[in-house]
């Protein structure tokens, strides 16, 4: 006997999580999918920054603008405690090409009533007080972000929507989606079909294998993104910082080649979460790579000197999703009514309520209060890989 | 060293050393590698310098070098990556034998992270290698034939043990095991001779008997102990003992960091410690060219790793193209018997001493089962209240298992205490087991920079 | 804990045990030398503060930790003592 849902979400990372907990709170029979457990793809992976830093600056800004105001309340809406801290967040630059970068941005985050600030290499002791201040110009800061702790946050939404019945189905790899007259009907697992009258890829690196499982060419592809975590020391970092070296030009990354730019924040425990290293591959193995670790530290030891002698616990990587525009994927699937996508967001957890209600707006009214139509799934055809 | 191994051992203790030696007589490049200051492992445990160590072929030995990591990449080589001073980076060989140990399995007891409570292994290094003696009045407390051993050498360095407690009642299950007892003299001598200087000392052994709660300020100032039934679950009123030395011995784990890091597929076997890695009979794990042995691979004893380090040297010479199948198979058939012999002898250890699920009843909702991060067994229970149904959901939600030690002193405990909260749910072995990611131990970032 | 009398040991070296100068023998791990001069427990646990020691002797539970030479989270277990080595317990990574 197949089981019916209402809606079946793919994927129990941030935004599955909180697309199932809305679907429920919508009070629609829900289902979750994931193969590996809750959080177990890139958002275990995170450090949980509520952060604009990398975000894209022309259309995702009222997206990720209205994200950053939910994360205050969700604490008693969910009756659970995610570890939400305000802090910084700081973009150190390290040339003139950078420096017309941020400079560029903070034009633009300024006028669309973001603080940023562009702070001389003099005055940056005073905004971060062990970070090197040698060789860099200096920084873009922005004052207003925020931090939570991942499985927390997570935990709290697949608490409550466990609490209003949802239903689960981890170590459950969903293999195909049935469309059947432009209707979207199900999904395919080993363990058996199940039925759906909507469906919601939040399948994160692994979205783009599906699409092509009903022969859509989905723009998502990923990289294997490595970082590691230190042992617990007072409070001392401020804010949570990225290299800005992240925004130079740099092409797409070779086969075998491991890029490490720096970003770095200090957890709601004291560890230290210190990456990034990054290589482009076709495959989502989790190994950490050789290279990774001592390219992280060398950034690290780059920045923060005096903070070496800090024994590092625990290394980590994961595939990471992301689009040649640098928008997400959210909205519906032309031609497969009831199939969505909602994935590949940068600093995902700053817009991870926003999404949840969206999706669960979209679907119980067929409209969004936010605009999604720049974020369309479809919008780039993308023929090579 | 530019020079790529045929085979890099990991870990000096019985298996390592007789894997390293056998790999290196039948023709192979061998390095054997050891992260304390000498040879021998917790078996061959002696004052630095001391001897009684089986001897060791004629290459290269690191020692005081830590593992931190194994890699391999698109490499066909395995990169061993390497902590220690005046230590190379890194070791390339073309296979791996993992031959890393075992140590006490942690058993969680109220008043547990007190100083003065150590276990089996640390009490007989400090007593026969250190050459301290631990206190004044001792309580030893555990499963197994150690628990003799680790008495006669307090009692010997002029320390009072109280009691020995030993958690499994031995007849009538005893009874059918002693044919294979009476074929291991050598250690039937040993036992013998334990009994005598525990006899003569006049201390009481009680069988079906554990401690309950070790109580102190500063450090362990007195215990008390109870009858436990069958399950390990305390059935008597308990009895106050006033000692300084609490030694916890019950059994041993596996030590499989490294095979876990490595990818290697493991399986429950409650009769060899745990999580243990499949292997074939050629001690091979799931990962070709990666080899595991000895009590790391699964609880046997010194001789049983011994035989067990010579048939993975003999498949590794193989695999290296040193040794042909013909004669790989001649010295197989050799070591077969003796194999059987201990495995026999090991399934008997494992019958009689294998720690009862139900002694995780000893920790109460306030006893620190992840001594790292400080989570208690309540903790535990509320996570699991809370709908954490896997290891890895209770550790995402406490914090258990992400301190130093990454988890090696709480998975026993958490996992016991999942099974028990969920009990009609799960079984050790689908409840999981945490994964391992490099540094293997703790390394600054410094170090890493280089 | 006291030394077993009557053993021969390693050549007689001293170490400096938070501040203090203790005798202790080419050979020993540091973890020996402190339980020799008395020291019974070498830290404080982080979140409650609670004295801490040696637990599994073999370098893989952590407890054991002090600081060497300034080089902080040492295991005493696994760690021998050389001459003039400076040993601090109860004390936090110094940022």
């Amino acid at each position: 006997m197949t089981q019916n849902f209402d809606a079946i979400v793919i994927g129990a990372g941030y935004i599955g999580c909180s697309v199932a907990y809305h679907l429920c709170s919508a009070g629609l029979k829900t289902a979750l999918f994931d193969q590996g457990g809750i959080a177990s793809g890139a958002s275990a992976a995170n450090y949980g920054n509520i952060q604009i830093q990398d975000m894209e600056l022309e259309k995702s800004v009222e997206l990720t603008k209205l994200g950053q105001t939910f994360h205050a309340a969700l604490e008693d809406e969910l009756d659970w405690k995610i570890g939400l801290r305000k802090i910084g967040g700081l973009l150190p630059i390290e040339n003139e090409t950078q420096w017309e970068i941020m400079r560029l941005r903070r034009e633009k985050l300024n006028r669309v009533g973001i603080r940023s600030e562009l702070i001389p290499s003099e005055r940056l002791p005073e905004v971060e007080p062990y970070l090197n201040p040698q060789n860099l110009l200096g920084a873009l800061y922005h004052p207003d972000e925020g931090q939570v702790d991942p499985f927390q946050l997570i935990w709290g939404y697949i608490r409550r929507a466990r609490q209003m019945g949802l239903s689960e189905f981890l170590q459950t790899e969903v293999t195909g989606l049935e469309i059947k007259n432009n209707r979207v009907c199900g999904v395919k697992t080993p363990k058996g079909n199940f039925g759906a009258k909507n469906v919601i890829v939040c399948a994160g690196a692994f979205t783009r294998r599906l699409g092509q499982s009903i022969g859509r060419n989905w723009d998502v592809r990923h990289v294997l993104g490595q970082a590691m975590v230190t042992e617990r020391v007072d409070f001392i970092l401020r804010n949570h910082i990225a290299s800005a070296s992240f925004f130079e030009a740099g092409g797409e990354l070779k086969k075998g080649e491991i890029l490490a730019n720096l970003a770095i924040s200090q957890s709601t425990h004291g560890n230290i979460l210190v990456g990034e290293a990054m290589y482009a591959a076709d495959h989502f193995k989790t190994h950490v790579p050789a290279k990774s670790m001592p390219a992280v530290a060398a950034c690290w030891a780059r920045y923060f000197p005096t903070l070496a002698k800090l024994r590092v616990l625990r290394s980590w990587s994961a595939p990471v999703a992301d689009t040649s525009d640098g928008l997400p994927l959210l909205g519906p699937v032309s031609g497969a009514d009831g199939l969505y996508v909602a994935t590949a967001f940068r600093s995902t957890v700053v817009i991870t309520p926003l999404v949840g209600k969206t999706m669960a707006q979209l679907i119980a009214t067929g409209k969004s209060d936010l605009n999604i139509a720049d974020f369309h799934p479809e919008r780039t055809p993308h023929e090579t890989h | 060293m530019n020079e790529v191994f045929d085979v890099a051992i990991i870990g000096a203790g019985p298996a390592g050393m007789q894997a390293a030696n056998t790999a290196a007589e039948n023709g192979c490049s061998v390095i054997l590698i050891e992260g304390y200051a000498q040879a021998g492992g917790q078996y061959f445990m002696r004052p630095l310098g001391g001897q009684n160590v089986p001897p060791l072929g004629d290459f290269p030995i690191l020692l005081n070098a830590l593992v931190w990591g194994i890699f391999r990449d698109d490499d066909p080589d395995w990169r061993v990556a390497l902590f220690g001073l005046n230590q190379p980076k890194e070791i390339r060989a073309r296979n791996l034998i993992l031959a890393n140990g075992a140590f006490d399995s942690p058993i969680a007891f109220s008043g547990w992270s007190l100083p003065g409570v150590m276990t089996c292994g640390a009490a007989l290094t400090l007593l026969k290698a250190q050459r301290l003696a631990l206190g004044t009045r001792a309580l030893v407390t555990g499963t197994g034939p150690l628990l003799l051993s680790v008495a006669t050498h307090l009692i010997e360095a002029g320390v009072e043990v109280k009691a020995i407690c030993e958690a499994n009642r031995l007849l009538p299950r005893g009874i059918s095991h002693a044919f294979t007892a009476l074929g291991q003299q050598q250690r039937m001598k040993e036992g013998a001779g334990y009994l005598k200087t525990i006899l003569q000392a006049g201390t009481p052994y009680k069988t079906g008997w554990s401690i309950l709660e070790a109580r102190g300020t500063e450090q362990v100032e007195e215990a008390s102990i109870s009858k436990v039934d069958s399950n390990g679950r305390p059935s008597g009123s308990p009895q106050k003992l006033m000692v300084d030395l609490v030694v916890s011995g019950y059994g041993l784990t596996p030590n499989t960091g490294l095979a876990r890091m490595i990818g290697c597929d493991l399986e429950y076997r409650s009769d060899r410690g745990g999580w243990v890695p499949v292997r074939s009979g050629e001690m091979e794990s799931s990962i070709a060219g990666v080899y595991v042995v000895g009590d790391g691979a699964g609880i046997g004893g010194a001789e049983n790793s011994q035989l067990e380090g010579q048939v993975a040297g003999v498949a590794a010479s193989v695999r290296a193209g040193k040794l042909s199948a013909e004669s790989a198979a001649t010295q197989i058939r050799q070591i077969n018997p003796k194999l059987k012999k201990q495995q026999k002898f090991g399934a008997m250890l494992g019958d009689l001493f294998s720690p009862q699920a139900g002694l995780i009843s000893l920790a109460k909702d306030d006893t620190l089962l992840c001594r790292c991060e400080e989570v208690t067994l309540g903790e535990v229970k509320q996570a699991v209240l809370n709908g954490a149904k896997t290891l890895g959901e209770v550790k995402r939600l406490t914090r258990c298992g992400m301190g130093n030690c990454q988890g090696r002193m709480c998975e026993r405990s958490v996992s016991a205490a999942i099974v028990e909260a969920l009990a009609s749910e799960l079984t050790d072995e689908n409840v999981g087991y945490y994964k391992v990611r490099p540094p293997l131990h703790p390394i600054p970032q410094s170090v890493l920079a280089e | 804990m006291k030394r077993i009398e009557n053993v021969q040991r390693g050549a007689s070296l001293k170490i400096f045990v938070d501040g203090k100068a203790v005798e202790a023998f080419v050979g020993e791990t540091v973890a020996a030398a402190l339980f020799a001069a008395g020291v019974s427990f070498f830290r404080l646990s982080h979140k409650h503060k609670q004295p801490r020691s040696l637990y599994c002797g073999m370098g893989v539970c952590y407890e054991c930790l002090v600081t060497v030479n300034g080089v902080h989270a040492q295991r005493a277990c696994v760690t021998l003592v050389e001459d003039g080595m400076k040993v601090e317990t109860c004390k936090e990574v110094e940022v």
